[in-house]
């Protein structure tokens, strides 16, 4: 099934959970709309976390599930940030939240 | 949870099947699990790890970045038959993610080391 979220005079193909289509249609801007529908308020530490999924993305040619994205960010941050409870203040769920508002398709794998 | 060894080897090139998606995604989530992982890529299996593969031409998505989710996983064994290179005329230059090259004898030990040999 898919849905269309109405953004900037534009009409955006979402599938039933919410993803984009389209990982190339993302913008900040729409990042916004989309952690909107997830009843989050992005702050910047929101935005570093989304950025370093989309660039996960862009490397990998994957979507993060929860382990590698800690690994990730304990390899680019240290482990201060770089773990699953400080993803857990910021995200109900991590890996599938950020990976949504950073516009990129639902992870393929669990672990 | 005891440990299994775990011999996850790609038989095929990486158009025209889903050979090395599998294997990779076998080998993360035995990875995901701590089970020790040695992914081998073997006879046409070799071109999977070829870095100028240019998937965009077909239109499919590329797994060759996906292979640098290995490290990340903790699979620090990712193998390339040595013999196999020689046949197609491939060098270490010739291959993304720095494999190393192991010769049959070193295959055929692991073999009988593996708990579980998945060929793919």
């Amino acid at each position: 099934m898919i849905t269309f979220i109405e953004f900037a005079g534009a009409r955006i193909a979402v599938d039933a959970q919410g993803y984009l289509k389209d990982y190339q249609q993302w913008s900040e801007a729409l990042a916004e709309v989309l952690a909107e529908r997830e009843g989050i308020t992005l702050t910047d530490d929101h935005w570093a976390v989304i950025r370093y999924v989309r660039q996960f993305y862009l490397e990998f040619n994957s979507s993060p599930a929860i382990r590698p994205l800690v690994k990730y960010l304990q390899h680019h941050w240290g482990a201060d940030k770089g773990n699953s409870i400080y993803l857990h203040k910021l995200f109900k769920e991590p890996a599938k939240q950020a990976t949504k508002i950073a516009g990129l398709p639902k992870p393929a794998r669990c672990v | 949870m005891q440990n299994k060894r775990f011999l996850i080897i790609v038989t095929k090139a990486p158009a025209g099947s889903d050979a090395g998606p599998l294997a990779l995604d076998s080998a993360l989530a035995a990875a995901a699990f701590d089970q020790p992982v040695t992914l081998l890529c073997q006879d046409e299996g070799v071109w999977q790890l070829a870095n100028t593969q240019d998937t965009a031409l077909l239109g499919s998505k590329a797994t060759l970045p996906t292979f640098g989710l290995l490290e990340l996983y903790g699979v620090e064994q990712l193998w390339v038959c040595a013999d196999s290179l020689q046949g197609f005329g491939l060098k270490a230059e010739n291959l993304a993610h720095q494999p190393t090259p192991v010769a049959r004898e070193q295959i055929l030990q692991a073999m009988r080391e593996a708990d579980h040999v998945w060929v793919f």
